[in-house]
């Protein structure tokens, strides 16, 4: 399997994965047009795709889904409150290319098994994906204010995570946000700090060759490089030392990560 | 009645006053085009009324946040140091030295330079740069340097040097960063106008004041487990009317006034 992080941030989410068979999209947080660009980027384009997997209705995931889903005639997964939240956000995707994706189901598609779990975020259920094939797994978990011991169990042993590692506690509680804002930020139901990734990040790892994506990163409270350092040191006070098994890479608002093969 | 004639007059008055009626109405726009709105007088406008001056303002560029490390010295760098006897403190974080001979520190006329000493019993003692001499406490304090800005008030990178009524350095203590790195990002940087205008609104600067020097340096901004991480800062340094001077701090990528920087230091060090 092969994956690319398009882009990653509250601007626009979406992740790219493809194997010989098939090729999805999970979010489409981003216009068509900045989607297509993004795609052609890492040498691939929206006709080859065969399904968006939704996580949730926020505009950061979902704002460029309906015109992609209407052009391109893409089927789009997600759960039922997810598909009840996103009435009036999208438009009018037609009825034959709604799917309901069950939280904790798996589907398969050839040799792809998507299996999806619930994470603790403030939208209507949300939910992320691991990707299976050939005993390969990939791991994709933003947008959630803690990882909880079941989600812990969900990823568990991954070959690459696209990892939430949003912000650095206390820029944020520096920083220029509104007190709401930032307590929303901090809370279960927000996004997990840096640091607090970290920690669960060297609880799910196992010892093996592992990719691990920081993403979702705050532009206002995080930057790529204190988000390295910080879940390195974090890791390592956690007995993990990076470059060793554990290979962190960063992710973009703009720009894709390299298609790389898992 | 002649109503042709009557006609013609009425159209001519009715002309003429609509021609009035339009020059004043052009008069009042023009004039309301004129009228500034407090809230939008401009920054330099606002100091100038109060009496704030302030000289040229450097370049706005760009710069890019750093991160380092406190320097653990060893017990053999001790015994290399020639001239004075140094304990390390903090498990191995503070050096304390006491110079076995006094060493002068006389410059011309009455200022001390440190130069000298720097350069030959400290160590990277060219890598600091003199912040304040407290003549009455007969000690001066050095802030490391990144590249050549300063860090400000970072416990871990500052040198304090002793001296003694013969302006003869007796000792010094100090703190090391080490392993200094830039981030890759560089950030667009928060005008210095707008630093002042952030000090100025926030009544930070005080009527009938003279910023005498803006100029840019690094101060500590988060700390993790290992590493430092510095934010680039704006230090402004303005000139009271009874000729006290006072000293202010922007972070100069989110315009975020540090206002708490020096106290948190004399904190620290506590």
């Amino acid at each position: 399997m092969r994956f690319s992080v398009l882009a990653s941030g509250s601007t626009g989410n979406s992740i790219y994965i493809e194997n010989d068979e098939h090729a999805f999209l999970v979010d489409a947080g981003l216009s068509t047009r900045k989607l297509e660009k993004l795609l052609g980027e890492v040498d691939r384009n929206m006709k080859g795709l065969d399904g968006i997997f939704i996580t949730h209705e926020h505009s950061d995931h979902i704002r460029g889904l309906g015109v992609t889903a209407r052009k391109y005639g893409v089927p789009v997964y997600a759960n039922e409150k997810t598909w009840k939240a996103m009435d009036g956000l999208v438009g009018n995707i037609p009825a034959e290319q709604r799917f309901e994706f069950d939280m904790e189901t798996v589907k398969t598609f050839g040799s792809f098994d998507v299996q999806s779990f619930a994470v603790s975020h403030d939208a209507a259920d949300p939910m992320f994906y691991v990707f299976h094939e050939n005993g390969r797994k990939l791991v994709l978990i933003t947008d959630t204010g803690y990882v909880s011991d079941r989600m812990k169990g969900w990823i568990q042993g991954a070959d690459a995570y696209v990892f939430e590692s949003n912000h650095d506690v206390s820029m944020l509680q520096m920083g220029r946000y509104p007190w709401n804002v930032k307590r929303r930020i901090l809370s279960d139901v927000g996004h997990v700090s840096n640091e607090d990734a970290a920690v669960a990040m060297s609880e799910v790892v196992a010892e093996k060759e592992t990719r691990i994506y920081l993403s979702h990163l705050s532009k206002d409270n995080n930057m790529k490089d204190l988000a390295r350092l910080s879940v390195s040191q974090t890791l390592e006070t956690c007995g993990i030392r990076t470059g060793e098994f554990v290979h962190l890479f960063d992710t973009d608002a703009e720009q894709p990560t390299e298609l790389v093969t898992v | 009645m002649d109503w042709s004639k009557t006609k013609t007059i009425f159209i001519i008055v009715f002309a003429i006053l609509n021609v009035f009626l339009y020059s004043l109405y052009v008069n009042r726009y023009t004039e309301l085009q004129k009228i500034e709105v407090l809230g939008e007088t401009n920054v330099e406008d606002r100091l100038k009324l109060d009496g704030i001056s302030y000289p040229k303002l450097p370049e706005i560029g760009t710069a890019s946040y750093a991160s380092g490390e406190v320097r653990i010295f060893e017990d053999k760098e001790t015994k290399e140091a020639k001239g004075q006897v140094i304990r390390l403190r903090d498990d191995g974080k503070t050096i304390v030295s006491d110079f076995e001979k006094p060493v002068s520190i006389k410059g011309d006329g009455d200022k001390p330079d440190f130069g000298p000493l720097l350069d030959k019993y400290v160590k990277g003692g060219s890598d600091y740069t003199l912040w304040k001499i407290d003549e009455e406490k007969q000690e001066a304090v050095f802030f490391q340097k990144i590249g050549s800005l300063p860090v400000y008030f970072n416990k871990n990178s500052t040198l304090t040097v002793q001296w003694n009524d013969s302006m003869e350095a007796t000792g010094y203590r100090q703190r090391m960063m080490d392993e200094i790195v830039p981030f890759n990002q560089e950030k667009d940087l928060f005008p210095p106008i707008q630093a002042i205008n952030a000090l100025y609104s926030r009544g930070f600067l005080k009527t009938d004041s003279e910023i005498t020097k803006i100029e840019m340096g690094y101060s500590p901004h988060v700390q993790l487990t290992k590493t430092q991480v510095f934010a680039p800062t704006w230090h402004i340094h303005v000139k009271l009317k009874d000729g006290t001077s006072e000293d202010y701090f922007v972070n100069a990528v989110d315009g975020r006034i540090l206002d708490k920087l020096s106290e948190q230091f004399i904190e620290e060090d506590g």
